[in-house]
């Protein structure tokens, strides 16, 4: 009898090895140049969220459209190659990088240290405010007096504001959700008190829901968003910050952004 | 460059791994007793002599079997509040995850059932047993015998399935998973650690309900 105790445990055990073992695996072989790899390809393969509007959203045609769709489009155009577009979710888009599935990844990608040391950045594209979002007969007014155990605040599971809230509004109830949409949900059915997200995604959600939300005065962080591209080819990351920033320098971005989202951009340059 | 696979990376995560584990067993182990009660009496039902208790039970096994957990967990966190019944997270996941479970509970206690002679159930009439007693102390015992096995598949996929309850918001080992990842970038080491947590939980309780086994029914009896 002691011996199904024992064997089940050695069960385990090879099956925890086997894991380890597949997970070394999917460390990359392949160490190459990739700029040399896209331009003798003749593709860019970008790794997108495939619904995070206006972004990134997957057409009823199947076709992949929005902002950073765009941007991805005039990156390509400017390397004179095909962009071929790969979907995939959040944590997706980093894998995708680590394991030269992509070359690049556009999709409302923040930048900051800590993920820097398994990926490379470009410089930022799109400065996005976070803001809080309540509805309208809340009696919250500004970002401050969400500060309190009383409030639950409902946030991206992963996202960038998750650790910027967590340091800021250290009282607030933190609930995590896995989607943006989700975020809404639960303030629309009552389970949160309020929203902390992108301020872009704010505006358009006040706008399709008339009369049910209003936003805090005040924002709590000031995220960049910025190409994602594999660690250790620095001859692609010059290249793509060329780029950005006379995508940026030209005005170019400006007008693809005011296409998605109807007004300006916010200035890209910090303001200290 | 190559990834380099670096388990290290995520040890400041490690203490919230610690308290995701006590949501996952804490939602786990009251689903468990929750659709094991569930699963007794609408088995029972399915059993009834009367028709419409027999529709009822049946109509529960037959939508919670054919509905998603993830569907139905939505529905008691979102759905349920617009009626002004506001259920927390860690409550919507008990209830979700028991009405689910308890479908499947239902059937595997069923076969337990079916299993157990008729004439045990006259025998016990003869004694003067009522039906209550009958099920409590002739038929249930044997009941259980049979579905022990069965049971801890069960109880297994009860540990996995608590994993979709970080879709609404219960900070459990998959919310973890997400969470460390997303803040180091390391993915492949946080769901590797915490594919191995999940496998530690469900060879605990396999073994646990192996050893409580060998007590309740020894072997030879």
């Amino acid at each position: 009898m002691a011996l199904i105790t024992t064997r089940s445990i050695r069960a385990a055990l090879a099956a925890a090895a086997s894991l380890l073992g597949a997970a070394a695996l999917t460390a990359p072989a392949q160490a190459g140049d990739i700029l040399q790899q896209v331009v003798s390809s003749g593709t860019l393969r970008v790794a997108v969220m495939g619904s995070l509007p206006p972004y990134t959203n997957l057409a009823p045609s199947g076709d992949l459209e929005g902002y950073d769709i765009d941007v991805a489009k005039r990156l390509a155009a400017a390397l004179g190659v095909k962009p071929q577009f790969v979907i995939v979710d959040s944590a997706g888009r980093v894998a995708a990088l680590q394991t030269h599935k992509a070359d690049i990844t556009a999709s409302g990608f923040a930048r900051n240290v800590t993920r820097s040391l398994t990926i490379a950045f470009s410089d930022p594209y799109l400065i996005v405010p976070g803001r809080v979002v309540v509805k309208v007969d809340s009696p919250l007014k500004t970002i401050e007096e969400v500060n309190d155990p009383k409030y639950r605040l409902s946030l991206n599971r992963g996202g960038n504001s998750e650790p910027i809230i967590a340091a800021k509004f250290p009282k607030t109830v933190r609930n995590l959700y896995n989607t943006n949409a989700d975020c809404l949900n639960a303030l629309l059915s009552g389970q949160v008190d309020a929203m902390a997200e992108d301020a872009f995604y704010d505006a358009q959600e006040i706008a399709k829901h008339p009369g049910q939300l209003r936003m805090l005065d005040g924002e709590y962080s000031r995220q960049e968003n910025s190409i994602g591209m594999p660690a250790g080819d620095a001859d692609w990351v010059r290249v793509v910050d060329l780029f950005v920033e006379q995508f940026n320098a030209s005005g170019d971005n400006k007008v693809l952004f005011k296409k998605w989202f109807g007004f300006d951009p916010p200035q890209i340059q910090a303001n200290f | 460059m190559n990834y380099i696979f670096n388990l290290r990376a995520i040890t400041p995560y490690l203490g919230d791994l610690a308290s995701a584990a006590v949501a996952t067993v804490t939602v786990s182990l009251a689903t468990m007793v929750l659709s094991l009660a569930l699963g007794m009496v609408f088995a029972v039902g399915r059993q009834s002599r009367h028709r419409e208790v027999r529709f009822v039970a049946t109509a529960y096994v037959e939508f919670f079997r054919n509905t998603p957990l993830l569907v139905v967990l939505y529905f008691v966190y979102f759905m349920i509040p617009t009626i002004g019944l506001r259920l927390s997270s860690f409550q919507s996941a008990l209830v979700g995850m028991s009405l689910h479970a308890g479908a499947y509970m239902t059937e595997i206690l069923r076969a337990g059932l079916i299993a157990v002679p008729y004439g045990q159930y006259e025998a016990g009439h003869a004694q003067g047993m009522s039906r209550l007693q009958i099920l409590r102390y002739v038929v249930m015992p044997q009941v259980f015998r049979t579905i022990y096995a069965p049971l801890g598949n069960q109880l297994i996929s009860i540990i996995l399935a608590s994993s979709l309850t970080s879709a609404i918001a219960v900070n459990e080992i998959a919310s973890w998973m997400q969470t460390a990842g997303a803040a180091s970038f390391r993915y492949f080491e946080t769901f590797l650690v915490a594919a191995v947590v999940y496998l530690v939980l469900s060879q605990a309780v396999n073994l646990m309900r192996i050893q409580i086994g060998r007590k309740l029914f020894p072997a030879g009896q």
